[in-house]
């Protein structure tokens, strides 16, 4: 089999893309939340709106904003490029499998092609996730950062004491409600006063709406592992989570630039392969004359 | 298109939650209206042209509204967001502004409630002297 010179140049500047891939990751391979990407496609909702919701439907709101997003679309056509390539790779590989190290060169080249272009899709996708996460983990951060100001704000203010002062109010009138009622019963006014009587008739009432607004599905409560939570609690779990779904994304990346560094090694041994066998050709081509061939010169 | 209309009918629906809360324009006049209630309970008790009896019941009476009274207070949400020192008062001081149910506690009348609050108890009474000063 021969090769051109343009065969030669081609591997070179693939063995020069793979480098590059394999260098690419390597440097962000570890990088984290600081980590700024070209792709800012996506602009979260705000901490402001998302305090006002339960804490259950948080984390929904955010990833709903983000299936909107331009970013969830790309990752989208980005895993359907990427489904297609893993597909003709895995067909290369298997017309590949059975072939000698200096065969089927040019299905070879395809391969390494392809693979090349399928960690290129790789490294946007896993680009634009870490993009994505690293968003959501700020968005979070910051509601939670809005709920301790809103909290200790409202403990500073007169009216959060006022409250504080009403509940112990009623506490304690609670308690000797029944008292107050005997004694004024005793004095001769047997019958409930009206105000009395319409507001134990309109209790009943409001205790059947309060449990069927408890049972709402749109005002469930958070629950983690099943067991309620309060909202601070939820979102302080939701960036624990984040926090592990960062690591594996840098264990993806990982994963990613050894996987860039084998199509280098495939390059350049194709590269070394090309080379070699020019080589032995041209040499084949073009015999050497030797003292002895030109002997017949001279007799 | 249906979105919008489940929106709107959300928007709605939290508008008449509002509106509901925040109808009545005086904050404060469950409060008030206890405040009127407790003097005029003070003024029967010490009322100089009531006999016995006629102060009795009228005290009794009074009792009894104050002690309804009382529950639309301290139930009243509105006055939370009454930023009147009025209101502020009135909690910070519950033994004197519940008369009837800080006065059950002790197993006191509202009447004998506000006089044990304010220090004026039977022995003062009886050991005061009549007379100009």
């Amino acid at each position: 089999m021969r090769f051109s010179k343009m065969h030669i140049t081609r591997f070179m500047a693939m063995t020069m893309l793979a480098a590059s891939i394999n260098t690419a990751f390597a440097n962000n391979a570890f990088t984290t939340a600081s980590q700024q990407s070209d792709h800012h496609d996506w602009q979260p909702v705000s901490a402001e709106s998302l305090i006002e919701l339960p804490a259950n439907l948080i984390e929904k709101r955010i990833q709903q904003d983000f299936n909107m997003s331009p970013m969830a679309s790309q990752l989208l056509s980005l895993e359907q490029a990427i489904g297609e390539q893993s597909s003709q790779i895995k067909a290369v590989q298997e017309l590949v499998a059975s072939s000698g190290d200096n065969e089927m060169i040019d299905e070879k080249v395809s391969l390494v092609q392809l693979k090349s272009s399928f960690l290129d899709d790789m490294q946007l996708g896993h680009e634009l996730r870490q993009d994505a996460l690293n968003q959501k983990i700020d968005v979070y951060q910051n509601v939670l950062e809005k709920m301790y100001q809103a909290a200790n704000r409202q403990q500073n203010e007169g009216k959060f004491i006022l409250k504080q002062q009403q509940e112990a109010a009623r506490q304690r009138m609670e308690k000797v409600m029944a008292q107050v009622d005997e004694t004024i019963s005793a004095q001769g006014y047997t019958a409930q006063s009206p105000y009395a009587d319409e507001f134990a008739k309109n209790l009943a009432k409001i205790e059947q709406l309060k449990t069927a607004i408890s049972s709402h599905q749109a005002s469930m409560a958070a629950t983690v592992d099943g067991i309620e939570v309060s909202t601070e609690e939820y979102i302080r779990q939701l960036l624990i989570q984040a926090s592990s779904e960062q690591s594996l994304l840098d264990q993806e990346g990982l994963m990613l630039s050894y996987m860039s560094k084998l199509v280098a090694l495939d390059a350049q041994s194709l590269e070394y392969a090309i080379s070699d066998q020019q080589l032995d050709g041209d040499v084949l081509a073009q015999p050497m004359t030797t003292p002895a061939k030109s002997v017949d010169l001279f007799l | 298109m249906k979105l919008n209309t489940i929106k709107s009918l959300t928007c709605a629906a939290l508008c008449i939650g509002m509106i509901t809360g925040a109808s009545a324009k005086d904050n404060t006049l469950s409060l008030n209206n206890l405040e009127r209630e407790r003097s005029a309970l003070i003024n029967d008790m010490l009322s100089a042209d009531l006999a016995f009896e006629e102060r009795l019941a009228k005290v009794q009476k009074r009792q009894r509204h104050l002690s309804d009274m009382e529950r639309m207070v301290i139930r009243d949400e509105r006055l939370m967001a009454s930023q009147s020192p009025q209101v502020k008062r009135a909690f910070s001081a519950y033994e004197l502004t519940f008369l009837v149910h800080a006065g059950a506690e002790k197993e006191l009348s509202a009447s004998a409630q506000w006089l044990d609050q304010v220090n004026f108890d039977t022995a003062s009474v009886m050991s005061a002297s009549a007379g100009y000063r």
